[in-house]
C-alpha cells in the first residue's frame, strides 16, 4: 500500500512544496529542481503577457499565477518530466515501483488525471532439466498494478492486482541448436560506430541467422497465482487462487507472413477460485459466497511498418472474466461476466492513442476509454 | 551508470535491440540512433500492448531476454559474468523490462552486470 500512496502523494503536493518564489529576485528558489522551475519561469511569463495583465493588482496577479501554476504542474508531461528528474530519481532510488502520468478522457465525463504503477520481481528460480530442445525452469513471482485517481469514484480503471505465482516455464533452448553464419566485424564493437549504417545491418544479418530452425516458435508457461485483487480504496476486494497457462508465438522465419510482419500472438487462460469481500459489487447484490471464474487473455503486436508502410505498432488486447454457473442474483445484475478490449496505436517512445471498451472486475458499468499519450510525436 | 556509448554493455544492448525492432529501428529512411534507442520504452521493446494484464507484461519480458540472450552469447560472442547463467539473467533483468513505461536506457546497468562484454578489459 506503501506505493500507492507514494505515487498518489504527487496528487496532492501542495503548490507552494512544489515552487517557491524567491522574494527578493522573484526567479527560481534554490530548492526548485529544474522541471519546476522551466514551469515557474513559463507561468511567470504566460502571467505578465497576457493582455488582462494589471501591474498594479498584486492580488490579481498572485490568483492568476496560482491558476495558471496549479495548471501546468497538473499535466501528465510535467508530472512525468519530474519523475525523470535527477532529484527525485535519487530520492525514489531503491524504491522500484515505476509510475507514469497520464490523462484519461471518459465517455461523459471529465477527464482525469492518472497514475499507472506497476511493480515486478522474480523471487526465485531454480533450473529444471535442459533437454535439447527446451529449458525448463521453476519461479515464484511477485507482480503488482494498478491505476489511481485522485478521487477514487473517477477511477475509470478500478482495479489493482498483486499476485505471487508458482510457475513452471518451457522455453526453446536457442543454443542447443547451432547458429548460422555470423560475421564477426571487431571495428564495428568500436564506439564510433554504433550508429554506422554497415555495421547495423550486418548486425540485422546476424540476428536473422542466429536462429535458424525456429521458424515458429512457442513460448508456454503454466503454474498458480496466489492473487489480490482491490479498488483503489482497498474496500472491495477478492481473494484468488488461479491455475494459468501461458502461450506466446514468434516467427524467426522472414519468410512466412507471421515473421515477414512480425505479428506476435500471447495468450493467458486462467481457471480462478474467488473469495469476495462483502464491499464488491456482487456480494453488495446479494451474492458474497465464493466461486468459479474462467478468465482468458488474447494480445496481438501487429507492426505497421511493413504491413502499411507508416511508423507504428497496433495493439490489440482482449481480456475477459466468466463466472461459472453465476447465480440468478448475479446474472441479473450483470456482474457474471466482464470484457475489456483495447486497440492501441504505439511507438517505440510512447503510445499515440488507445481506446478501451469494456470493463473489469468490480466496474459496474462499461466505459469507454480513450487515452491519449503524454508524448505523442506525429 | 547513465547510458553511455562508451559502455561496451550499452552499445550491445543498442545491438541487439536494433536488430530485433529493426523495422522500427529504420522507420522513415533513417536509423535510430545509439541515442535516441536509449529512450525506447521496453513495454514497446517487449511487445506489450495497452491493456495486457501483468502476468501478460511479465511473459512477455521473459521470452524477450531469452532471445537477448542469445544475441548477446551468440552472435556477439559475450559471456555471462561470473555468479550469472541464463536463467539469473532472465530473473535479474525480465523485472526491468516487464516496467512497462521505464526505457531501454534504465536496464543497461543491469545487462553491465549480467555480461561480460567484448571490449570491457581493453
Amino acid at each position: 500500500m506503501k506505493f500507492l500512496y507514494l505515487s498518489c502523494a504527487f496528487f496532492f503536493l501542495p503548490i507552494p512544496a512544489l515552487a517557491q518564489v524567491s522574494a527578493d529576485t522573484g526567479i527560481c528558489s534554490a530548492g526548485m529542481t529544474k522541471e519546476v522551475c522551466e514551469a515557474f519561469k513559463k507561468t511567470f511569463y504566460e502571467v505578465v503577457t497576457d493582455e488582462n495583465f494589471d501591474s498594479s493588482d498584486y492580488d490579481g496577479f498572485v490568483d492568476s499565477f496560482n491558476e495558471s501554476f496549479e495548471s501546468i504542474v497538473k499535466q501528465p508531461e510535467f508530472l512525468n518530466s519530474l519523475l525523470e528528474s535527477p532529484s527525485v530519481k535519487a530520492k525514489l532510488d531503491g524504491i522500484p515501483l515505476n509510475m507514469t502520468f497520464k490523462i484519461v478522457d471518459r465517455e461523459n465525463a471529465e477527464s482525469v488525471l492518472a497514475v499507472d504503477f506497476s511493480y515486478s520481481k522474480q523471487l526465485k528460480r531454480w533450473n529444471l532439466n535442459t533437454d535439447d530442445s527446451t529449458i525448463k525452469n521453476f519461479s515464484f513471482d511477485f507482480a503488482l498494478n494498478g491505476t489511481a485517481t485522485q478521487k477514487a469514484e473517477e477511477n475509470p480503471r478500478n482495479l489493482i492486482e498483486m499476485s505471487v505465482s508458482a510457475k513452471w516455464s518451457n522455453m526453446p533452448s536457442f543454443s542447443a541448436k547451432e547458429i548460422g553464419d555470423v560475421v564477426v566485424n571487431d571495428t564495428c564493437n568500436k564506439p564510433e560506430m554504433i550508429d554506422d549504417d554497415y555495421c547495423a545491418a550486418l548486425d540485422r544479418s546476424n540476428y536473422l541467422n542466429a536462429f535458424p530452425g525456429f521458424a515458429g516458435t512457442w513460448f508456454t508457461n503454466y503454474g498458480f497465482d496466489f492473487g489480490y485483487e482491490a479498488d483503489q480504496r482497498f474496500k472491495a476486494t477478492n481473494r484468488k487462487i488461479s491455475a494459468f497457462y501461458f502461450a506466446a508465438y514468434e516467427d524467426f522465419d522472414r519468410s512466412t507472413t507471421m515473421g515477414k510482419f512480425n505479428i506476435k500472438p500471447a495468450i493467458l487462460i486462467s481457471i480462478d477460485t474467488v473469495d469476495p469481500s462483502a464491499e464488491t459489487p456482487r456480494a453488495m447484490a446479494g451474492d458474497d459466497s465464493s466461486y468459479e471464474r474462467i478468465s482468458a487473455e488474447f494480445s496481438l503486436s501487429i507492426p505497421l511498418h511493413q504491413l502499411a508502410d507508416i511508423p507504428y505498432t497496433l495493439g490489440f488486447s482482449y481480456r475477459a472474466y466468466q463466472e461459472v454457473e453465476a447465480s440468478d442474483i448475479v446474472k441479473t445484475v450483470n456482474l457474471d461476466r466482464y470484457r475489456l478490449r483495447t486497440y492501441s496505436l504505439n511507438t517505440p517512445i510512447g503510445l499515440v492513442v488507445s481506446y478501451s471498451s469494456g470493463r473489469l472486475p468490480f466496474g459496474v458499468e462499461d466505459e469507454n476509454i480513450v487515452e491519449l499519450g503524454f508524448k505523442t510525436y506525429f | 551508470m547513465s547510458w553511455n556509448v562508451n559502455e561496451p554493455a550499452h552499445r550491445f544492448l543498442w545491438r541487439c535491440v536494433r536488430s530485433h525492432k529493426w523495422d522500427a529501428a529504420t522507420s522513415g529512411g533513417s536509423m535510430t540512433t545509439f541515442d535516441e534507442g536509449g529512450q525506447w520504452l521496453n513495454a514497446f521493446i517487449i511487445d506489450v500492448v495497452p491493456g495486457d494484464s501483468p502476468e501478460m507484461v511479465r511473459f512477455k519480458a521473459e521470452k524477450f531476454i531469452l532471445i537477448l540472450d542469445r544475441l548477446m552469447i551468440d552472435v556477439h560472442q559475450n559471456t555471462h559474468e561470473a555468479g550469472y547463467d541464463l536463467s539469473k539473467t532472465i530473473a535479474e533483468l525480465a523485472p526491468l523490462f516487464a516496467a512497462p513505461e521505464s526505457k531501454l536506457e534504465s536496464c543497461a546497468e543491469a545487462v553491465d552486470n549480467a555480461y561480460k562484454c567484448v571490449g570491457e578489459d581493453l
